[in-house]
C-alpha cells in the first residue's frame, strides 16, 4: 500500500516535467516544419530555374512504338509499379491456354534453343530452363534429339507442393516462379518427374551487373536471377504479353517448334512461321506427351521422330553422361 | 516378478534416500563445464560452416540441380525419427498400463524435445533461403506437406515439452529443499517452474488427468509428425519414393531409432548417474524386447518395400533397386540392411544380449545404421530421375557430400546432445515422486473412477 | 571405263550441287519486280519489326555478321553478298525459300517482304530506289477488290472478286482466291485457294469446328494469289462462321496445386479441424496448470 501511495508523488511531477518537454518538442517540430516547407519552396523554385536552363529536346520511343521528342525539362522519373509486374504475372492473359508441340523428326541437336532461353534468362551454359536430352525408348530402337522444357503441367505435382505459393499456376496454363517469395526448400524439384527445374545454388551469372544497375524483377522473365531460389522455363510469359512466340521457338533453325493456344486450335511454326490446326498436327502425326501414366497432363506435346530430316544420334550418347562446360 | 519386487523395495526406501540418489548427479560441476564447452566450441565450427554456406550459398554442398536434397533430408527424417520414442513409450506404453516404464519415460521425453526441437532448424539448414523462413506463415499454403509438417512438429514438440514438465512438477517441489550442492539460483528456479506444488491431492488428481489427456493426443500427433515426413517424399512421382506403405515404414523405423537412443541414454545414465537401482537391468531385458519387436515389424514393412516393386521391376524401380542391391549404393546398403536391422534382430532374440552392456552396443550399431538408413532412402532415388541426366558437369551426376555440408550435418546433433545435457544435468532424469510412490492414491481414485 | 564414267558423273553432279548451294538462281522474268510502293521511314520501321520476328534468328543483327553457322550460311543481309541482289532476286528469295531457308509465301504478305526489303536496302548506302508507278501496278490496270459475306444457311463463305476498271464495275473470273484465318502468331489457311466462276464468286467452306470467340467470330483475309496480274488484294472481315467458344480459365477448380482459396474443401476442414482440437487441447491443458498454482496459493495461504 504504501508503496503505491509514495509513487504517485514523483508521478505527478513526472507528468508536469513531461508536458513541458512535449511543449518544447512541438515547438520544435513547428520550426522545423516550418524550415521544410521554406526549404521545399526554394528548392522548387531553384530546380524550375535550374530545368528552365537546358530546354532541349530528347528523342523517346513512345509505348506505341513512336519516336517522339520532347522537352528536356518535362521528363519525368518513371518507375514500373513491382507490384503491378506481380499482379500481372500471377494472372496471366486472359482466355488463353498456350501449348507447344515439338516435332522431334526434325531436332539434330542444334541446341539454339538452349542457348536463346539462356541468355534471355541469364544463365549459365550448364543452368537450363529448356536442355536437349538424347533418348533411347528400347535397346532396338533408334536414338533421337528430344528438347525439354518445362511441361507446363494442367496437374503440376511441383506447384500443389510449394509451402509459400512461390511457384503457381496462372490462368494461361503457364507455371511460373516467383524467386522474391521462394524460400529455397526444392520440394518442387523433388516433384518434378521431368527434372525440369533449376536451383541457383550460387549467385546468378550477372549478379555483379544486377548490383551496379538496378533492374526491377519481372516475374514473367524470372530477372533478376537470386541465389537460393528456384528458377525454371518461363514459356518465356513475357514475350507472349507482346504477342510474339518464346525465345527457344524463335531461336531454332529446323523448325522444330510449334507453338500456339490452344483455345484458337493453331499452332505456328518458329522458324518457318507456318500456322497450323493444332487437332490435325497431333493426329496426323500421333502426338504424345511425356509419361503420361503420371496423370500431370503436360502442355507440351511431342511428335514422333518418324520420317527424320537428320541421322539418329549415336547409340553410345544415351543414358546419363556428363560434357566440360566452364 | 523382479520388477514387482523392486516395485515394493522403492516403496519402502524413504523419499529422503530417492532424492537424494537421484538428486545427485543434478548441478553444475566441472564434468557439466567440460561437457558443455567440448559441445559449445564443436557447435561454433559448424556455425562457421553453415555461415559459409549463407554467403556462398549451397554450392559448397554436394547438393545439385538432380540430387538437389541429400543429407540435411536424411538427418531431418532421422531428428523426426528419434524424436518419436518418446510417444512410444509414455504414450503407447503408459497408457497400456505399463509401470516398468516409470523410470525410464522422463528420459524418453527428454530426447523427444531435444530431437524435436532441432528438426525444424535442420531444415533450415537445407533452405535456400533461410531468411524467408516466415514467407511459410505468412503465405503458408495447407495443400503443401511442408505446412503439414511444420504444424504437426510444432504441436509435438508443445505436447513433449509438457509431457516432460508436469510430471516434473511434484519432483521441483521436492527438490528445490533439498538441493545442497546446487548453485542458489537453481532452487529459485526450481521454486519458480513448481507452479506452487504442494502435493495436495487435488493437484495431484489434476496431474493425472492432464498427463492422461495428453498421453492420448500424443499418439496421434506424434504419427501424424512422421507420417507427414514420410509423405514429403511419398507424394512425389520418383521411383523409390512413389510407395503407399511410405507411412508405417516410416514410423516403425522412428520407434527403432528411438528405443535404439533410448537404450543409449538408459545407459548413460545408469552409469553415469549412478541410478543402476532405478534404471535395472531388466529395464535393458524389456527395452531390448522392445527393440526387437519394433525392427521385426520394421524388417516386415522393409521386404514389402523392396519385394513388391522388385518382383515387378518397374524401368524405374529396376534401376533404383540394382543400385541398392549391386550397385553403386550396394556397399551401403547392405551393410545397413543386415548389420543395422538383421542381425541386431538375430542377436536379440538371445537373452544374454539384452544386458546392459551389450544391448547398449547393439543399439548404438542400430541407432547409427538408422542414420544411414535414412540416407539410402533420400539420396539414391534422386540421383535416378526418370530422364537422363545430359549435358551438365560430371559432379552434378552423382552426389558426394562436402566435409562443410558434413559438419552443418553435425551441427544439429549437438545442439540436441546441449539440449539433453542441459535438461538431463539441471533436472531430475527418474521422478522421485513415482519411485516414492507418492500420489498413488490419486491414481488409484483415478483408475477407480473410470 | 565404266568406273571412271561413274566417277564423272558423279563429279559433274558434285560440283552442279555444290555450285547449286552456292549460288542461288533466280528466274529471269522474276529479277526485275519492284515494289509497289515507296520505301519510306515507316516501311523500314515495320520491315524492322518483321525482320526480327522472321529472319533475324538465322540471319542475326544486320552489319553485325551474327548469323547461324548452317549450311548453306545465311550470311549477313548488310554485307556486299548480299545487297548485291536486285530488289526482285531478295524479293524471290524471301517468297520462294530453298533449303534451310523457308519459303515465307504463306507467311508473309508481299507487302510485308517489301518493307523487309525497305529495311535491308537502309544499310546500302549506293541503293537507287525503284518502285512501279500506280498505273503499272497490276496488268489487271484497274482497282479490284473482294467481299466476304457469310451464307449462314448453306454454312458457305462467299467470296466475290469485282475490278473498277475505265469507270466500269465487272466481275473477275478465273481469280484464285486464298482465304485464312487469324490465329495469334499467323494465319491459318481456312481451305484449298480457289478460282472464281464466271460471276467472280467462289464458295469456303466454313470453318465451323474453328474455335472462334464466344459467338463464333473469326477473322478472315480473303487474297487474290495472282498479285502479279491484280495486285495486291485482300479484305479483312470479322464473321462468325467458327465454332462459338468460351475460354475457361484454368485456374477455377479446387485442386491440390491451386492457391489456398481453390484449397480441397476436404483439406481445409480436416486440417483446420485437427490443428484447432489439438491446440485446444493443450490451452485446456496450459490452464490446468494455473489451476495447479491456484490450488498450491490456497493451501499456502492456508497454512499462514
Amino acid at each position: 500500500m504504501s508503496d503505491e501511495s509514495s509513487n504517485k508523488v514523483p508521478n505527478n511531477q513526472n507528468t508536469n516535467s513531461r508536458k513541458s518537454r512535449r511543449d518544447f518538442l512541438k515547438s520544435i517540430g513547428y520550426t522545423g516544419a516550418a524550415i521544410a516547407a521554406g526549404g521545399a519552396a526554394i528548392y522548387t523554385g531553384y530546380r524550375y530555374e535550374h530545368a528552365k536552363g537546358k530546354s532541349g529536346m530528347v528523342t523517346v520511343l513512345t509505348n506505341d512504338n513512336r519516336l517522339v521528342q520532347v522537352p528536356i525539362d518535362q521528363i519525368h522519373e518513371f518507375k514500373p509499379d513491382p507490384h503491378a509486374l506481380q499482379k500481372r504475372g500471377r494472372q496471366g492473359l486472359e482466355g488463353r491456354r498456350w501449348v507447344m508441340v515439338i516435332d522431334l523428326a526434325k531436332c539434330r541437336n542444334a541446341r539454339k534453343c538452349v542457348e536463346a532461353c539462356q541468355s534471355a534468362h541469364h544463365l549459365r551454359p550448364h543452368e537450363y530452363h529448356i536442355n536437349t536430352l538424347i533418348m533411347q525408348d528400347a535397346p532396338n530402337t533408334a536414338p533421337y534429339y528430344m528438347p525439354k522444357p518445362c511441361q507446363h503441367c494442367d496437374n503440376p505435382p511441383c506447384v500443389s507442393v510449394c509451402p509459400v505459393d512461390a511457384t503457381f499456376k496462372r490462368q494461361d496454363g503457364i507455371v511460373l516462379i516467383d524467386n522474391e517469395r521462394c524460400i529455397g526448400c526444392r520440394f518442387c524439384m523433388a516433384a518434378c518427374p521431368y527434372s525440369a527445374r533449376m536451383f541457383h545454388w550460387q549467385e546468378p551469372v550477372l549478379a555483379q551487373e544486377y548490383e551496379t544497375s538496378f533492374t526491377e524483377y519481372d516475374v514473367e522473365l524470372n530477372t533478376p536471377q537470386r541465389k537460393g531460389t528456384i528458377s525454371k522455363c518461363l514459356f518465356s510469359a513475357d514475350r507472349l504479353r507482346e504477342n510474339e512466340m518464346p525465345y527457344c521457338v524463335t531461336a531454332c533453325p529446323n523448325s522444330v517448334f510449334y507453338f500456339g493456344d490452344e483455345n484458337e486450335d493453331a499452332v505456328t511454326n518458329g522458324t518457318t512461321k507456318e500456322t497450323v490446326r493444332l487437332s490435325q498436327l497431333l493426329k496426323q502425326n500421333a502426338g504424345y506427351r511425356l509419361m503420361p501414366e503420371l496423370g500431370t497432363q503436360p502442355r507440351v506435346y511431342y511428335l514422333p521422330p518418324k520420317n527424320r530430316l537428320f541421322d539418329a544420334p549415336d547409340k553410345e550418347l544415351t543414358g546419363n553422361h556428363s560434357t566440360q562446360t566452364t | 516378478m523382479a520388477q514387482k519386487n523392486n516395485h515394493t523395495t522403492l516403496q519402502e526406501t524413504n523419499l529422503d534416500n530417492i532424492a537424494g540418489d537421484i538428486l545427485r548427479p543434478v548441478g553444475l560441476n566441472i564434468k557439466f563445464h567440460a561437457w558443455m564447452g567440448f559441445l559449445t566450441l564443436t557447435l561454433l565450427a559448424c556455425l562457421y560452416a553453415y555461415w559459409i554456406q549463407f554467403n556462398e550459398g549451397l554450392i559448397v554442398t554436394g547438393l545439385r540441380d538432380y540430387v538437389s536434397w541429400g543429407m540435411y533430408l536424411a538427418s531431418f527424417v532421422f531428428f523426426v525419427a528419434a524424436s518419436l520414442i518418446g510417444m512410444l513409450i509414455s504414450g503407447v506404453l503408459g497408457l497400456l498400463g505399463q509401470d516398468w516404464i516409470k523410470p525410464i519415460a522422463r528420459i524418453a521425453e527428454i530426447i523427444a524435445v531435444a530431437f524435436a526441437a532441432v528438426a525444424g532448424l535442420v531444415i533450415v539448414s537445407d533452405m535456400g533461403r533461410p531468411e524467408r523462413l516466415p514467407y511459410v506463415f505468412m503465405y503458408g499454403r495447407i495443400q503443401s506437406p511442408i505446412l503439414w509438417d511444420v504444424t504437426v512438429v510444432t504441436t509435438y514438440l508443445v505436447i513433449s515439452l509438457l509431457l516432460w514438465f508436469i510430471p516434473l512438477l511434484p519432483d521441483l517441489a521436492i527438490a528445490k529443499t533439498r538441493m545442497h550442492h546446487a548453485p542458489k539460483w537453481l532452487s529459485t528456479v526450481y521454486n519458480f517452474l513448481s507452479l506452487k506444488w504442494t502435493h495436495h491431492p487435488d493437484q495431484y488428481k489434476i496431474l493425472f488427468r492432464t498427463t492422461r489427456i495428453l498421453l492420448i493426443l500424443v499418439i496421434p500427433t506424434a504419427f501424424a509428425i512422421h507420417t507427414v515426413t514420410s509423405w514429403l517424399f511419398a507424394v512425389n512421382p520418383r521411383a523409390g519414393w512413389d510407395s503407399t506403405i511410405f507411412g508405417p515404414y516410416f514410423l516403425t523405423g522412428a520407434f527403432v531409432a528411438g528405443a535404439a537412443g533410448l537404450i543409449l541414454a538408459m545407459y548413460f545414465f545408469s552409469k553415469n548417474y549412478k541410478l543402476s537401482s532405478y534404471i535395472t537391468a531388466d529395464h535393458f531385458n524389456k527395452m531390448g524386447k522392445l527393440l526387437l519387436l519394433t525392427a521385426i515389424v520394421y524388417l516386415y514393412f522393409n521386404i514389402n518395400e523392396f519385394l513388391v516393386p522388385g518382383y515387378k521391376l518397374k524401368t524405374a524401380d529396376a534401376i533404383h533397386l540394382k543400385e541398392l542391391f549391386t550397385g553403386h549404393y550396394a556397399w551401403l546398403f547392405w551393410t545397413v540392411q543386415l548389420g543395422g536391422l538383421v542381425i541386431p534382430i538375430l542377436l536379440l532374440l538371445f537373452k544374454p544380449m539384452r544386458k546392459p552392456l551389450p544391448l547398449t552396443i547393439i543399439a548404438l550399431v542400430v541407432f547409427i545404421g538408422s542414420w544411414f538408413k535414412r540416407y539410402l532412402i533420400v539420396i539414391p532415388t534422386m540421383e535416378h530421375p526418370y530422364l537422363p541426366k545430359q549435358f551438365v558437369p560430371a559432379e552434378w551426376i552423382v552426389y558426394e557430400p562436402t566435409l562443410i555440408e558434413t559438419a552443418i550435418t553435425i551441427g544439429p546433433l549437438i545442439m540436441v546432445l546441449m539440449i539433453i545435457t542441459i535438461l538431463s544435468k539441471l533436472f531430475p532424469v527418474v521422478p522421485i515422486w513415482e519411485m516414492a510412490g507418492m500420489g498413488e492414491d490419486e491414481t488409484n481414485d483415478h483408475k477407480k473412477a473410470e | 571405263m565404266r568406273k571412271l564414267i561413274i566417277f564423272l558423273l558423279l563429279t559433274t553432279g558434285f560440283c552442279i550441287h555444290v555450285s547449286a548451294q552456292s549460288e542461288w538462281i533466280v528466274p529471269q522474268e522474276r529479277k526485275g519486280r519492284l515494289s509497289s510502293f515507296e520505301f519510306s521511314d515507316e516501311s523500314r520501321a515495320k520491315g524492322l519489326d518483321h525482320y526480327n520476328k522472321n529472319c533475324a534468328s538465322c540471319h542475326g543483327q544486320p552489319g553485325a555478321a551474327n548469323y547461324q553457322n548452317l549450311v548453306p550460311p545465311p550470311g549477313d543481309p548488310a554485307s556486299a553478298d548480299f545487297l548485291m541482289n536486285l530488289d526482285g532476286e531478295m524479293f524471290y528469295k524471301v517468297m520462294e525459300g530453298r533449303d534451310p531457308m523457308p519459303s515465307f509465301k504463306s507467311v508473309l504478305t508481299q507487302d510485308e517482304i517489301w518493307e523487309i526489303i525497305s529495311y535491308i536496302r537502309s544499310y546500302d548506302p549506293n541503293y537507287v530506289h525503284a518502285f512501279l508507278p500506280t498505273a503499272e501496278k497490276s496488268a489487271y490496270g484497274g482497282i479490284v477488290s473482294i467481299t466476304l459475306t457469310h451464307l449462314k444457311e448453306a454454312g458457305k463463305i462467299e467470296a466475290k472478286v469485282t475490278g473498277v476498271k475505265n469507270g466500269i464495275i465487272e466481275n473477275i473470273a478465273g481469280a484464285e482466291v486464298v482465304l485464312r484465318v487469324k490465329r495469334t502468331f499467323g494465319s491459318l489457311l481456312a481451305g484449298e485457294p480457289m478460282e472464281t466462276n464466271q460471276n467472280g464468286i467462289v464458295v469456303f467452306n466454313e470453318p465451323s469446328d474453328l474455335p472462334g470467340n464466344k459467338d463464333g467470330l473469326l477473322e478472315l483475309t480473303a487474297q487474290l494469289t495472282n498479285q502479279d496480274a491484280y495486285g495486291i488484294t485482300r479484305a479483312d472481315t470479322a464473321l462468325a462462321v467458327g465454332k462459338p467458344f468460351e475460354a475457361v480459365s484454368l485456374t477455377v477448380e479446387r485442386a491440390m496445386w491451386n492457391t489456398v482459396r481453390k484449397a480441397p474443401i476436404w483439406l481445409l476442414i480436416t486440417f483446420s479441424l485437427a490443428v484447432f482440437l489439438a491446440w485446444a487441447t493443450i490451452f485446456y491443458i496450459l490452464h490446468q496448470l494455473k489451476k495447479i498454482t491456484d490450488i498450491g496459493k490456497n493451501v499456502v495461504e492456508e497454512w499462514d
